[in-house]
């Protein structure tokens, strides 16, 4: 097995409805982030591993609504944009369904290659997501 | 009378195109559409999706063994249904409804769109495949094409 730093397509965009969309951030200062919502995906096949995505509350105060309308987009946002980016990587995967953690892990940026981060906008905010990458391409 | 089939011939294509729209979209309500996929934000944007364009969802299942107690109850002539999906997954529910519903047409809908993954799930018999996002114009294209075959 041969590993491989992951070379997945950086989507500059993903429109997820019209109007909620996910954009490419270019921060110069790395992000430590708290108090996330994490959902991971298993991909097999050509790539193996896991690809887990970050939505970054950073303590921000959401009410019941909020979560019930903010976490299911979030989840089948990053579906998409998982999916789609590993459309774009050649070979063959499968992915598997999104196992969401609602257990709060900090993240931080700062030196990690294996990393993109997006900013998911909604019609009245916006939080930043944050993908990691732990997939090693099977020769 | 040089003048008459110069005005009237190009009217008739126009009327009959304006008929075919009426009557496609009056059909549209009357088709029993079933939606599977395990996200209900997911099935709600396609109910959504549907409703706005003079559809009816008849049921929906958050997942094959579901939607397959929900397909003999409702008879449907479409169901449409994601891939990933925890224990069976859309491809397998895929070759379930063919096998044993001859006449249900299956839309398969997948995040992951690449070939050998299409090339499955028409190979399963499943009718069409779209990529999510879903671009709505290309669901009611789709589903357009089913009525139009019922016919």
């Amino acid at each position: 097995m041969e590993v491989l730093a992951p070379n997945l397509s950086l989507l500059k965009e993903v429109r997820i409805l019209s109007d909620v969309r996910l954009i490419t951030r270019h921060d110069l200062n790395h992000i430590e982030s708290n108090d996330n919502l994490q959902v991971q995906f298993e991909v097999k096949g050509s790539w193996q591993g896991f690809v887990t995505t970050t939505l970054c509350l950073d303590g921000r105060e959401l009410n019941d609504s909020d979560r019930k309308s903010l976490y299911p987009l979030f989840t089948e946002a990053m579906n998409i944009l998982v999916g789609r980016q590993l459309s774009h990587s050649g070979g063959e995967v499968t992915l598997s369904p999104p196992k969401v953690r609602m257990i709060p892990r900090s993240v931080t940026t700062k030196g990690r290659s294996d990393i993109q981060t997006y900013e998911l906008e909604l019609a009245t905010t916006s939080y930043t997501v944050i993908t990691e990458y732990s997939l090693m391409a099977v020769s | 009378m040089r003048g008459g089939p110069f005005y009237f011939l190009p009217l008739l294509p126009i009327s009959f195109k304006f008929d075919i729209l009426f009557s496609m979209k009056d059909k549209r309500a009357d088709l029993k559409i079933v939606v599977v996929d395990d996200s209900e934000f997911s099935r709600q944007l396609i109910r959504g999706m549907l409703e706005e364009e003079g559809f009816k969802v008849s049921a929906e299942a958050d997942g094959a063994e579901a939607a397959l107690a929900v397909i003999k109850d409702t008879v449907p002539q479409v169901v449409i249904t994601d891939i990933v999906m925890p224990q069976i997954s859309g491809i397998e529910l895929t070759e379930k409804i063919t096998q044993n519903f001859n006449d249900i047409a299956v839309i398969v809908i997948s995040s992951l769109a690449q070939e050998h993954i299409v090339l499955e799930a028409i190979g399963a018999g499943a009718r069409d495949f779209l990529a999510k996002p879903i671009q709505k114009q290309q669901l009611v294209d789709s589903l357009d094409k089913v009525i139009k075959d019922l016919n």
